[in-house]
């Protein structure tokens, strides 16, 4: 197992976010956590990279305890993180802000080859590569947002809500973006998404997360045709 | 007063700009990265005046090794602060004020306890004027000034373009997606202690045979130093601390040889406050982080 979340709980000042989560990622996968607004996303994965600290329960990841770990030294241990809202560095330059993704890596080699390969697959990141990252319109930080998280070389890429706020077309595009990351580069992915119906159609594996905890765990199939996630959550009349 | 006057009121207050730089500089980017309004930073500037006095006049060095050792020493100085003071008060602000306001005033009385009272004078290495366009200027001045230039240009290549200097602007910019990029929040603090220390002791050091030495000498400076930021816009990492120093030290030149020393310091404040109630958020006030 990859990442193993066990009987997770956190707490925010007294208020609970997360109850008793237990989550498994296998190495290879795309695993989905699809929920409400609320529901605790957000929360769980931020959990995973040190940014909240659980009231109880363990995270494991490659096999090392990771909760209770600084978040710059889980980023190192391979897990890349595209946080909620994206987070750039707005008044750094594109190719700075790829750059900084690249912070844990050593050979200069390696990270000009990246860049390069991000910039093949993002193109509209080249054409951008002097201007602000704060400049750039939401897809295109999305983008930016992956790419920078991948010149990490991560073995557990964590995305938070990609598809916010986009089009369409650009939400069909970080779909086709998920896949490739994950067939093509072998980066084992936990996709959260509000947007189930995209979510569930990449995942190998999905979670329902409701108020903190995790309602129901299935194949993408099977919960797709379960009644509750097609009422509550893919907007189906039953 | 003629054109001549006004140069040389320039070129001093450009010079005094500069070296107030310095102390802006370090100030502002402790406070982007540390969330803390460093009081004591006055002090390194002091004692940066201080141990250049004790390794030049008393220990014999040449003026620019003690500068430069100066800054080392002071530099480690501001390295034990942040890990055993500032690192535990990150962005909480009353209490890192009470524990800065308690360094400045422990650093004053160790200073005082420990070199006394008296009268104490870095000999000036530059005598003597250099004449420029016509108008006689003092050429410890017009060195002090370019030292200062170099230095500050320093730091800005190196936030710019050094991979930790990119790294403290990110965590200026945004901590927490540092950290997730594998930023150390602690080296990060480190380093721009190591800045931002060396920088004050620089601007001590090269002001220091300007004036007498006084175990007092830092407050003054901190307080300027603090005008420079707010009327650069408090936070935008170095945009508006370059042309917020130089405002201020032109002002208080022209203020200085027009109206005298010591009502200067009272003009400088009411025309920055002035300045501030037409640009409530300074120059650069669109440039804040968040
Ligand atoms: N910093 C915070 N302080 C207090 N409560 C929070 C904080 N962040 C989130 N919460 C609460 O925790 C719950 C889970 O939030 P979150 O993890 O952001 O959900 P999601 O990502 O699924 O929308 C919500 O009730 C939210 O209001
Ligand atoms: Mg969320």
């Amino acid at each position: 197992m990859l990442l193993h979340i066990k009987e997770l709980t956190v707490h925010y000042e007294g208020a609970e976010a997360l109850n008793n989560v237990t989550v498994e990622v296998e190495e290879g996968s795309v695993v989905t956590i699809i929920g409400a607004n609320g529901a605790g996303k957000t929360t769980l994965l931020r959990a995973i990279s040190g940014l909240e600290k659980p009231v109880s329960g363990e995270i494991w990841f490659k096999g090392d305890r990771i909760d209770g770990m600084l978040s710059e030294a889980i980023a190192r241990k391979g897990i890349g993180h595209c946080p909620e809202g994206r987070r750039l560095f707005p008044f750094m330059t594109v190719l700075e802000n790829l750059k900084m993704g690249a912070y844990s890596q050593k050979n200069r080699a390696g990270i000009e080859e990246n860049i390069h390969n991000i910039y093949k697959r993002f193109p509209i990141l080249k054409e951008r590569a002097r201007q602000k990252a704060g400049t750039l319109s939401g897809g295109e930080q999305q983008m930016l947002a992956i790419g920078r998280a991948l010149m990490g070389r991560p073995i557990l890429l964590l995305l938070d809500e990609p598809s916010l706020g986009l089009s369409p077309l650009m939400v069909n595009e970080i779909k086709n973006i998920v896949t490739t990351i994950s067939k093509e580069m072998m980066v084992s992915i936990l996709l959260i998404e509000q947007n189930s119906r995209m979510a569930l159609s990449v995942a190998d594996y999905g979670y329902v997360l409701e108020t903190g905890r995790v309602r129901l765990q299935d194949k993408p199939e099977s919960l797709m045709t379960n009644d509750h996630v097609r009422k509550a959550y893919l907007g189906e009349e039953l | 007063m003629n054109a001549q006057d006004i140069l040389a009121m320039v070129i001093n207050g450009l010079s005094s700009g500069l070296t107030l730089m310095l102390v802006a500089l370090g100030l502002t980017l402790v406070f982007g990265i540390l969330h803390i309004i460093n009081l004591a930073h006055g002090e390194l500037y002091m004692l940066g005046a201080y141990c250049v006095w004790w390794l030049s006049e008393l220990m014999g060095f040449n003026y620019w090794f003690a500068i430069v050792l100066a800054m080392i020493l002071i530099a480690f100085l501001g390295v034990l602060m942040e890990r055993y003071l500032f690192r535990r008060f990150r962005a909480i602000m009353v209490p890192s004020l009470v524990v800065s306001i308690g360094l400045m005033l422990f650093l004053q009385s160790s200073i005082l306890l420990g070199t006394g009272m008296g009268d104490k004078e870095i000999e000036p290495v530059f005598h003597g004027q250099v004449t420029f366009l016509g108008t006689s200027l003092s050429l410890g001045r017009v060195i002090i000034g370019a030292v200062a230039t170099v230095l500050v240009i320093a730091v800005i290549l190196f936030l710019k373009y050094a991979r930790p200097g990119q790294a403290i602007r990110a965590v200026a910019q945004d901590a927490e997606a540092s950290s997730l990029q594998g930023i150390s929040m602690n080296s990060v603090s480190r380093l721009t202690m190591i800045i931002g220390s060396a920088l004050a002791a620089a601007a001590g050091g090269l002001l220091g045979p300007v004036f007498h030495l006084d175990y007092m000498m830092g407050f003054p400076v901190l307080l300027k130093a603090l005008l420079a930021i707010v009327l650069g816009g408090m936070g935008s990492v170095v945009g508006g601390v370059i042309l917020g120093s130089l405002v201020i030290g032109l002002v208080h030149s022209f203020a200085t040889t027009l109206i005298g020393p010591e009502i200067a310091e009272i003009i400088l404040f009411l025309i920055i406050a002035f300045i501030l109630l037409i640009r409530p958020s300074g120059f650069f006030g669109m440039e804040l982080r968040t």
